[in-house]
């Protein structure tokens, strides 16, 4: 049997219910919030056994607490620099590249836990009832199992880390940027690092052209402009998803409180900024195909982006309810235009590799 | 001290300059015939407080002021024609009037409740009226859009509707100078609940469910607002079947484009037991608040415990 009870920030347990610390047998699960991202906080909790929060199969328990559909973000740019080298004919060092691969999936799992965990912390998957896995909310694992899982994996990506700066002592210093920068998102007070301005730059720049940049150097190749370019395009797009995200969730996300570049320059202007990054995108994904992938490539991807791109930018255009289903339809089809990037580059890789 | 809730009268024309033209006229027309719910929410948590008489009729008149600009602007910007049975104020007296007529209502709070003194109550009152406005704006920017979903509606409703009940059960503890926290956020998790029942039973009335005041059935879906109850039913549904849904002419055929009646009462089910899901939260606050009562209000809960009763199902008190 369920019941239901209620803390504020103030009271000293709130800490143990938001972490799942507070029994073996039960878990809290928040179903109103007050006042969130403040000091006044006050939650509401439905206080269930274990034996009445429904399971979920192993395997999509799996899937869902490690995102594994994000798995993507960090795959396709491994993908193009490894394509990129193995056409060249420059990969040095198939161990280290392997070592490399292994130890990015597991600091970016890692990085996935800890902001489901600090999300949950600081109440944010509480207003954006989409963010997150939704495993700690269902009840699947407690937070704290969430924090101690990414410490495991943290632990095992920086293992990882130490062959590799032995082979590639340059590596050190991409790394060490990457550590200082996931430290601070780690211990900002306020807001999730990205519903912060500065954590978007942040989160271009990691999975940008230090990822590219970092992954070449690990294969034994020397870092050059190609995979800056390259990691810059990528982390151009990765924005992109991040700003129609933070677009789609506008209306609770301000009232929270939550600062991002969307919201800082409100509902007329954000829907400028991402049409405008969206067509900023082709141009560089043009550019960097112009001047390193083949002329023909850059053309044929550019024309079918552009065109692909009409739907979405029509809808962008006519939008007029931060809180209807037009939101909704305006993120669906960025996302589509995001997937469609995505499989046109591994087509194109796919072509290098077996031509 | 028992004190009748009828005798109340939140609207004088003699508070109002009697020198401009039509002004009183539209307020008499549309202060006459409202049930004044707000102002009785107020009465009796200012019964139990002991708020003195003067307080008490400065805050009913401010939460009625609030919500009749509301109802003003309200018409004018779904084109209503009707208005409590009678012409609406900016069909019958154009709608410069009544837009001017309802800031004017506005403004009056705001002189009133600054002439009282407590700025925390003003404060609290602007805040309001801006979530109100906030509100009624985004309201406006999902008419027409059958594919909203009933969170997004209650986001809306939260700043529309819930937070002119909020300001009732609080207004009347910030007039005594009584600012705990905790008591707030408490009342404020009731009010926010009250608003989310009432906006949810009044929706439910439109498809003539626990309609005992005979509201115009399909009246929200006809002018292209999909409510809370209507986005439910359509939860799930195909492009194609909400299409056709919200074609409905009339009941009949609304149950028929759901899959039949028998689906829709089932749906019914399912839309109640959520909402006796928000009434135990309610009355688990309800709990809360008791410890924060002196003694002597602890009457109060008694006479909060119903609200639920009267506002979602619509019972009569006992």
């Amino acid at each position: 049997m369920s019941e239901l009870i209620t803390l504020s920030k103030k009271n000293p347990e709130f800490e143990s219910y938001l972490l799942g610390t507070f029994s073996k047998t039960q878990r809290a699960l928040p179903q109103q919030t007050l006042n969130v991202n403040s000091a006044s906080e006050t939650v509401t909790f439905r206080v269930m056994s274990l034996t009445e929060i429904p399971k979920p199969s192993f395997w999509t328990a799996i899937a869902q607490i490690y995102k594994v559909r994000s798995f993507l973000l960090i795959f396709l740019p491994l993908f193009l620099i490894m394509t990129k080298n193995v056409d060249d004919r420059t990969m040095q060092d198939p161990v280290t590249t392997t070592i490399a691969t292994v130890g990015v999936l597991l600091a970016f799992i890692a990085i996935n836990l800890r902001n489901d965990y600090m999300d949950h912390m600081k109440g944010v998957d509480r207003v954006l009832e989409r963010s997150g896995s939704r495993a700690i909310q269902s009840g699947w694992v407690t937070a704290a199992q969430v924090k101690g899982l990414s410490t495991v994996f943290l632990a095992m990506a920086i293992l990882c880390a130490v062959p590799l700066i032995f082979a590639f002592p340059e590596l050190a210093g991409i790394i060490g940027v990457s550590l200082g920068i996931g430290l601070w998102a780690q211990f900002k007070k306020q807001n999730s690092f990205k519903y912060r301005i500065g954590g978007e730059f942040a989160l271009f720049v990691m999975l940008g052209p230090l990822l590219t940049v970092g992954f070449q150097m690990s294969m034994g190749v020397p870092a050059d402009i190609e995979s800056f370019w390259l990691g810059c395009v990528w982390g151009w797009l990765i924005l992109f998803m991040v700003h129609l995200r933070n677009f789609m969730n506008i209306f609770p996300s301000s009232q929270a409180g939550f600062t991002n570049t969307v919201n800082w320059l409100g509902f007329d202007k954000a829907r400028r900024l991402i049409a405008a990054w969206w067509i900023l995108f082709i141009i560089f994904n043009l550019v960097y195909h112009l001047l390193y992938a083949g002329f023909y490539w850059g053309v044929y991807l550019t024309a079918v982006l552009v065109f692909a791109s009409a739907g979405f930018i029509k809808k962008v255009k006519n939008i007029s309810s931060p809180v209807g289903s037009d939101m909704k339809a305006v993120f669906r089809s960025g996302f589509y235009l995001f997937l469609l990037a995505i499989g046109m580059w591994v087509f194109e890789c796919l072509w290098y590799l077996l031509r | 001290m028992q004190r009748s809730v009828i005798d109340l009268k939140v609207y004088d024309s003699k508070d109002f300059p009697a020198y401009l033209p039509k002004l009183n006229k539209l307020y008499d027309d549309l202060f006459s015939g409202g049930k004044g719910f707000r102002a009785k929410l107020i009465r009796m948590m200012s019964a139990h407080l002991g708020i003195e008489p003067k307080t008490e009729l400065l805050l009913s008149q401010t939460i009625e002021f609030i919500h009749n600009a509301s109802l003003l602007h309200d018409d004018l910007i779904d084109r209503s024609h009707l208005r409590r049975g009678k012409t609406a104020a900016w069909l019958k007296y154009t709608p410069e009037y009544a837009v001017l007529a309802g800031d004017y209502l506005l403004a009056r709070v705001m002189v009133n409740l600054s002439g009282h003194g407590n700025i925390k109550l003003v404060q609290y009152t602007a805040e309001v009226i801006s979530d109100l406005l906030e509100g009624e704006w985004l309201q406006d920017s999902v008419v027409g859009d059958f594919f909203v979903t009933i969170e997004q509606l209650d986001r809306i409703h939260n700043l529309k509707t819930a937070s002119l009940f909020k300001w009732c059960i609080r207004a009347p503890f910030i007039a005594q100078e009584r600012y705990d926290e905790e008591l707030h956020n408490i009342l404020s998790e009731m009010g926010t609940l009250l608003g989310q029942l009432f906006q949810r039973s009044d929706d439910l009335l439109d498809y003539d469910i626990r309609n005992d005041e005979g509201k115009a059935i399909l009246g929200d879906l006809k002018s292209g607002y999909l409510n809370s109850f209507g986005a439910f039913m359509c939860q799930g549904a195909t492009r194609h079947e909400i299409d056709h849904i919200v074609k409905s002419k009339n009941l009949e055929q609304y149950y028929a484009n759901v899959g039949g009646k028998a689906r829709f009462d089932q749906k019914l089910l399912e839309f109640d037991e959520i909402n006796k899901g928000l009434i135990k939260m309610y009355d688990h606050h309800l709990e809360r608040l008791k410890t924060f009562l002196k003694p002597g209000e602890e009457k109060l809960i008694d006479q909060l415990r119903p609200l639920t009763e009267i506002l979602y199902w619509r019972r009569k008190p006992s």
